[in-house]
């Protein structure tokens, strides 16, 4: 029963640094939980496993009265590890060949994430810098198209979204990397960029920001 | 290591609760739901309830309560699943022999019940699930349930998979559970896949 790819949406965590007691994904923004929003832009994906931790059963009950064909998976250890270990959790024992990783606080354009769903290369998403505290991507040429070449904290014309793709056989299942970046970086693959017009928010500054921005950004 | 499928019936195999049904038959299913409900989420211990449950229904004919589990609405996808798994497929169930007779016609795998005498009339053994999971230790145990007495299970078993086809399943269960799902084709996809 292979598949060919699997969406991954990592929502275990607890947004401390927003500092609203519930999980990022179920907060409300243009009158919907950001979970709502992301779910529909993925309508089309038969293969989607959440990762929940931190107030589970909130989301769960919240996402299945949108669907029942998503398989939940439970990082029971939310509190101690980042978005790295919870994709890595819904990779373990998975078969498809590839698998994409959303971040559960993450707002993108629902048309762009298209290219990536179904891009046959490994690729990642970048945006134009917004967010406090952001990585970014540095770019090398390839061809026509455009390739990551490294991460950094210093100021590039690409933002890291925290979306990418990626061959399962490539990664290292028993990697303890906090964020998803940090065990990206460790890959020896090429990348292809896309640009995924997109937000998160880590912090309250960031959730006004992107509260102005969302229509411009989704649609 | 070799993989092994625990599936609990009530509700996980069957689309519905074996005992209300029975005792809807009998009139008396308001107080039958309200017992097996409080099991299920484990507001009073399993063998209280189903010593309860037992009184009530064993005065009754046992062919007429096996004519009714034979009618029991059973979850195809899964039963397929199962039968096709037979090998290593379980039935774990907290339910007495005599009474579920009827579905290991149609479930073809080995079940592990409560046990009674006298055609079901004299309870002999009411089911731990962790014995059972215990007994099969090496394994790769994966366990499918979705009430309160298959948390001891749960803790034995190396893959816990919450199953909320039917109902949602108690919090305590959530919490130690690998997986949640609640649609079947997806549970036989994990299963599939682990």
């Amino acid at each position: 029963m292979s598949t060919s790819r699997t969406v991954i949406i990592n929502a275990a965590g607890i947004g401390s640094r927003l500092g609203m007691n519930i999980p990022k994904t179920l907060i409300s923004i243009h009158g919907k939980p950001v979970i709502f929003w992301i779910l529909n832009a993925l309508k089309k994906e038969k293969n989607i496993k959440i990762v929940v931790g931190y107030r589970a059963s909130e989301i769960i009950k919240f996402v299945s009265k949108l669907r029942n064909d998503i398989i939940f998976v439970n990082n029971k250890n939310f509190d101690k590890t980042g978005t790295s270990s919870s994709f890595l959790l819904a990779c373990r024992n998975e078969n498809s060949k590839e698998v994409i990783s959303i971040d559960g606080d993450l707002i993108f354009n629902k048309n762009e994430i298209q290219k990536i769903l179904r891009s046959k290369e490994c690729c990642i998403g970048v945006t134009n810098p917004e967010t406090d505290n952001a990585i970014f991507v540095k770019e090398k040429k390839k061809k026509s198209s455009i390739y990551y070449n490294g991460f950094t904290k210093i100021k590039t014309k690409f933002e890291w979204s925290g979306i990418f793709k990626i061959n399962l056989n490539k990664l290292n299942i028993s990697d303890k990397s906090f964020h998803v970046y940090e065990m990206l970086k460790k890959i020896k693959s090429d990348f292809k960029i896309y640009q995924i017009n997109s937000m998160d928010f880590d912090t309250p500054q960031d959730f006004i920001k992107l509260k102005k921005k969302f229509k411009k950004i989704y649609y | 290591m070799k993989k092994i499928y625990f599936f609990d019936l009530d509700g996980t195999v069957t689309n519905e609760e074996i005992l209300p049904k029975i005792a809807q038959r009998f009139n008396f299913k308001k107080k039958m739901i309200k017992l097996t409900r409080a099991a299920m989420a484990g507001d009073i211990p399993f063998e209280d309830s189903f010593r309860s449950r037992h009184k009530m229904l064993s005065k009754f004919n046992i062919n007429e309560i096996k004519n009714v589990v034979s009618k029991v609405s059973l979850n195809k996808v899964i039963v397929k699943y199962i039968n096709k798994n037979s090998y290593n497929s379980k039935i774990v169930t907290g339910n007495l022999d005599e009474w579920i007779y009827p579905l290991t016609k149609k479930i073809k795998c080995k079940f592990y019940t409560s046990k009674s005498d006298d055609n079901g009339k004299d309870l002999k053994y009411i089911m731990n699930k962790s014995d059972v999971v215990k007994k099969f230790k090496g394994y790769k145990r994966i366990f499918v349930g979705d009430g309160y007495n298959d948390v001891s299970a749960f803790r034995n078993c190396e893959i816990k998979i919450a199953y909320g086809g039917v109902h949602y399943p108690p919090d305590i269960l959530m919490n130690i559970c690998d997986y949640y799902v609640s649609d079947e084709k997806k549970l036989c996809q994990l299963l599939e896949q682990l």
